[in-house]
């Protein structure tokens, strides 16, 4: 009797398991990635507003602000990359496609490494932790 | 009635013989039972698992409209300062 519950057992884990496991893994990641934005943009917003604080004319002002934005581009462009990637990665779940989502996945973990490694330091920790592994 | 659920059914109901069988049962017999009650119940869980649909997956959302609205503002700001 044993052996035939765990045949089916087996058979029945093997057919339907790993798909649920990888949504539910992308979509943690997903929920944490955009609860951690609002606050990447406020430090981005916060640190242009600080430039105004400084007792300068309006054309170093200006200049000390433009300064702040290309700092930050990189972030943005790090993030959006990391968007296009997990897009790719979500869609071979979506579609089934085991094959597909294994060959995502990996892009799509460097993205998301990418971005954090792309952040100003001291503001990585005080994020919501994205669940990927990244070389330190 | 597709496969799935008929195997989940028989599944339980043999789960419930199991159960039932175990009570007439000691020492080692009534330990097989026991755990092939239980198999036969998890194996059932995850044939109605295989009825599911597969779990929406949130997208990650695009960083532009907050990076426009923290641009807007403090050009804003810019303007409120130098006028």
């Amino acid at each position: 009797m044993i052996w035939i519950a765990r045949f089916y057992l087996c058979a029945l884990i093997a057919c339907s398991g790993r798909s649920h496991i990888d949504a539910r893994a992308a979509n943690a990641l997903a929920v944490a990635s955009n609860a951690a934005l609002p606050l990447v943009v406020e430090r981005y917003r916060a640190e242009q507003l600080e430039e105004l604080e400084h007792d300068a004319g309006e054309i170093e002002t200006r200049s000390r602000v433009i300064a702040v934005r290309h700092q930050w581009g990189p972030v943005w462009i790090a993030w959006e990359a990391y968007r296009v990637a997990f897009e790719l990665y979500a869609t071979a779940i979506d579609q089934g496609d085991g094959d597909g989502a294994a060959a995502a996945l990996e892009r799509m973990r460097l993205a998301a490494c990418a971005f954090r490694y792309a952040l100003p330091k001291d503001l990585a920790p005080k994020l919501p932790a994205l669940p990927v592994r990244c070389p330190s | 009635m597709t496969f799935l659920e008929e195997l989940s059914e028989a599944l339980e109901a043999a789960s419930a013989v199991a159960e039932l069988t175990r009570t007439e049962l000691s020492g080692v017999d009534a330990q097989v039972a026991a755990i092939t009650a239980a198999a036969l119940r998890v194996a059932a869980l995850a044939a109605r698992a295989g009825q599911q649909p597969l779990d929406v997956i949130t997208r990650i959302e695009s960083s532009i409209p907050g990076i426009e609205a923290a641009d807007h503002e403090v050009d804003q700001a810019l303007r409120e300062k130098f006028r």
